[in-house]
């Protein structure tokens, strides 16, 4: 418990607005995921805060990654999979009869575990968003300003035209992160963006997300727990449930600020997680 | 040093086991070598006899009326297989792609299946039949553009099935990735997918286009027979073809016609081998844009 508490930076939790000041953008209610009968999480409720950092930590398998796809209706490509219960975004019911997936998905960006940019150059890859979707005015610099948001300018300005297959794992992620955030979305989802990348990538990734946070709702889905404590504002504890007729679902076992989560948890499971009594 | 106490030559068991592998390395070198053959010998053979009626008059005059065999060319049943050929893949190469991105794309697994079992009944549909078809239901009378009709029918499932594998081969974190920018699966398809597996639809259609330059069966009623005129080249007319001039020229009992039937066998035999190599090239330089 000790050695954790000391890595979190204090000063950062210390801007947490108080409670009564954030202002929820998700707020999930019951909210279950089926892949075809198998619950995969089970009444799920969470009110997911604007900008700030939330992360989303658990073993392998307890729903986490189903569960920030559900944010941005990702889970609606699957076609077996199914939610009950109500998910709200800033007031919209995100899965009720009128609401196009697609516009979900422009105002909710999504960065993927393995970065995956186009086999087209690193210009184009930043431009294809904003080209598709008739943000073409200004599309230089716009591309610009999504590079620079991502920290990334400075790497590849003199190499745009350059295949985005050529950088590096790190540069790669960073180019999805700028390519996500060219078309202005609303919230970042990012779906264990630093597991496929080395200490120093991902201590570049930490750092954007600090800078995007003024900007930006961001959703962090986590296997790292010093990650979780080093970005986040607020965290949630994903653990496992075995149910009586032996379906393992995932259910949110804790949710809270980073802090407490990690230093003062009130649940044992949760503790039991963060202190490595198991995972 | 001690002399060892044990062998680490091969003995018994091994050694019989030894010579069954190497038995079998031997037949497949000897299989692979048959099928390179067979391929040399008809090149070869098509070459060395084709070669000697080939000259600049048979690429560039017009049959003669008549079947006098001194003099004319085979210069309108290239145009007549090209305009033939060309209308058809006009027809079946936005046709094979839509459907194999249909199959692929958004098709309920249930119907995908249903369609690819189709496609691959029509691909095994014997080409005369497909001929027969077109002649008597499609189309009332003979013309070239019925010919590109029945081409572009043996086509499609062709370049479905090759476009339908290469879009499968297109990495899903892609789809998200475009999916995920709020751009809907239409252009998700057209601007990710479809790009990325440019490389494939350009040699499937390659070959698609080379096996229905080889055609004759389907050409036979709708074009050829009873063509009365040699130099055209009005898709709305009967026109001449290359497979039909082998198989006019061949029939014949003077030995100048046959010599032609082998050049235009020749010809015909460069075409489709160009082609084949073209598309490989293209879909290399494409391969090396992409990788980066």
């Amino acid at each position: 418990m000790e050695a954790i508490k000391t890595k979190i930076d204090l000063t950062r939790q210390g801007r947490l607005p108080a409670e009564g000041d954030r202002e929820a953008v998700f707020e999930a209610r019951g909210v279950s995921v089926f892949y075809g009968d198998q619950r995969a999480i089970d009444n799920v409720n969470i009110d997911i805060y604007r900008r700030l950092i939330t992360a989303i930590i658990g073993p392998s398998g307890c729903g986490k990654s189903t569960f920030i796809r559900t944010l941005n209706r990702m889970t609606d490509l699957v076609p077996s999979a199914r939610l009950t219960g109500e998910l709200r975004y800033r007031g919209i019911d995100l899965y009720g009869p009128r609401v196009d997936a697609v516009e979900v998905r422009r105002r909710i960006g999504m960065v993927f575990q393995k970065p995956n940019p186009f086999p087209k150059s690193i210009y184009d890859n930043v431009a294809y968003g904003l080209r598709i979707l008739g943000m073409k005015k200004d599309l230089g610099e716009r591309v610009e300003k999504a590079l620079r948001a991502a920290a990334l300018w400075d790497e590849v300005k003199d190499r745009l035209k350059d295949s985005a297959l050529g950088l590096s794992g790190g540069q790669q992620q960073r180019l999805c992160i700028a390519r996500a955030i060219a078309v202005e979305p609303e919230v970042i989802l990012l779906d264990e963006p630093a597991s496929a990348l080395d200490p120093i990538a991902t201590s570049a990734i930490e750092d954007l997300m600090h800078e995007l946070k003024r900007d930006y709702t961001l959703v962090i889905v986590t296997h790292n727990m010093q990650q979780a404590a080093r970005v986040a504002d607020m965290t949630a504890f994903f653990g496992l449930d075995v149910s009586p007729d032996g379906n393992r679902q995932g259910v949110l076992v804790e949710y809270d600020e980073t802090e407490k989560i990690f230093t003062n948890p009130s649940d044992k499971r949760t503790e039991g997680y963060v202190t490595g009594r198991f995972g | 040093m001690a002399e060892p106490v044990f062998s680490l030559r091969t003995s018994g068991r091994l050694r019989r086991r030894q010579l069954v592998s190497r038995m079998m390395g031997a037949l497949a070198f000897a299989a692979a070598l048959l099928a390179v053959a067979a391929l040399a010998i008809v090149v070869i053979s098509v070459a060395s006899k084709g070669a000697s009626a080939l000259s600049i008059d048979f690429f560039t005059k017009s049959q003669p009326q008549g079947f006098q065999p001194a003099g004319g060319g085979i210069l309108f049943a290239i145009v007549g297989s090209a305009v033939i050929v060309g209308i058809a893949t006009l027809i079946a190469l936005p046709l094979g792609v839509l459907v194999a991105i249909y199959v692929s794309e958004l098709a309920p697994p249930r119907l995908a299946r249903v369609a690819r079992l189709a496609l691959d009944i029509t691909n095994g549909i014997p080409t005369i039949v497909i001929g027969i078809f077109v002649f008597t239901i499609v189309a009332a009378h003979q013309s070239a553009l019925a010919g590109s009709v029945a081409l572009a029918i043996i086509m499609v499932p062709l370049i479905a099935r090759a476009t339908e594998e290469v879009l499968l081969l297109v990495p899903p974190a892609q789809r998200e990735a475009s999916l995920a920018l709020g751009v809907s699966r239409w252009r998700t398809t057209f601007s990710v997918v479809v790009p990325s597996a440019l490389g494939g639809i350009l040699t499937g259609t390659t070959l698609a286009i080379a096996r229905a330059a080889g055609e004759t069966a389907p050409l036979l009623f709708l074009t050829a027979l009873g063509t009365t005129s040699y130099a055209d080249a009005n898709p709305f007319h009967p026109l001449q073809s290359m497979t039909f001039a082998i198989f006019t020229y061949s029939d014949q009992a003077d030995p100048a016609f046959q010599a032609k039937a082998w050049a235009a066998a020749f010809t015909l035999m460069c075409f489709v081998l160009a082609t084949s190599l073209a598309a490989k090239l293209a879909m290399a330089r494409y391969r090396k844009k992409l990788g980066g």
